[in-house]
């Protein structure tokens, strides 16, 4: 790793087109200043790792009775959107026993579920 | 096209309702190609299912339906998109056990109606999307769904 020492108001640059400027330094905190174009995407090393475990642990979601639990916790009947709302913490509150995941689910209900997505889907 | 989804099946898909997300996820670059798919009877409920792996999918959350409160504006500002582009958050659950389901409200999904986020100038139908990042809001990663899940 290249190690630069740098005083308050110098620059590094990085390539042609990134600039990095020391504004200040106060204890052990230094307040950087960085110019990159628009697409080059900056961030701060620890919401960068978090963030990526976060996709990477959502992109886990495998289950194949979600869809199934989820439509048991919207009826088709109701009003879906006013259903949702009413068991999320946005709004009013319920019983953890509403929210109950072991909703009972064959899987011939989890692959009707998929089919009548698809066919939904194909429709709009 | 036919996409295919090991949740959903074979989906046809219409050339414009596909969704380019340019740089892919953080964690997952090559997540570059989806399609939105309602969640049956669950309408605030979206799988993006991509095109390049039947088993690569998200569960997204229609966040500005469930919570009006949400800070869409941001969101949009952080991807640099028009007005019009839609906000979701994702779904994570852990353990297989829905009443643990977080989603991540510090990293939502914009994704544009029409125009390329790169280029607001251009002409192409392509709807894009990416993750954005709203630095400072103080919205968690992990946002439990239900009371008394996890986070």
């Amino acid at each position: 790793m290249l190690v630069l020492a740098r005083k308050i108001g110098q620059k590094i640059r990085i390539g042609s087109d990134i600039e990095l400027v020391v504004v200040a330094v106060q204890g052990d905190v230094v307040r950087l200043g960085i110019s990159a174009p628009k697409g080059v995407p900056i961030h701060r090393q620890e919401i960068f790792d978090a963030i990526t475990a976060e996709n990477q642990a959502a992109a886990d979601v495998s289950v194949a009775d979600v869809i199934c639990a989820l439509a048991k916790l919207h009826p088709p009947s109701s009003q879906g959107r006013v259903q949702a709302r009413n068991i999320f913490l946005f709004s009013p509150k319920v019983s953890p026993d509403a929210v109950d995941n072991k909703v009972e689910c064959s899987a011939r209900d989890e692959q009707l579920s998929g089919k009548e997505a698809a066919r939904k889907f194909k429709e709009d | 096209m036919i996409v295919y989804s090991s949740r959903l099946g074979e989906l046809s898909v219409a050339e414009d309702k596909l969704i380019t997300f340019p740089h892919g996820f953080w964690g997952l670059p090559e997540w570059q190609q989806g399609v939105l798919v309602p969640v049956a009877d669950a309408p605030v409920f979206f799988w993006l299912q991509f095109t390049h792996d039947p088993a690569a999918a998200f569960l997204l959350l229609d966040i500005a339906a469930l919570a009006p409160d949400y800070d869409c504006a941001a969101a949009k500002a952080a991807a640099e998109v028009p007005a019009d582009a839609a906000v979701y958050t994702i779904v994570t659950i852990p353990d297989q056990n829905l009443s643990l389901a977080t989603t991540n409200l510090l990293a939502p999904v914009v994704i544009s109606t029409s125009r390329d986020l790169s280029h607001p100038q251009a002409t192409s139908d392509k709807r894009q999307g990416t993750q954005a990042i709203l630095h400072d809001s103080g919205y968690p990663l992990r946002f439990p769904l239900f009371e008394g899940g996890g986070g």
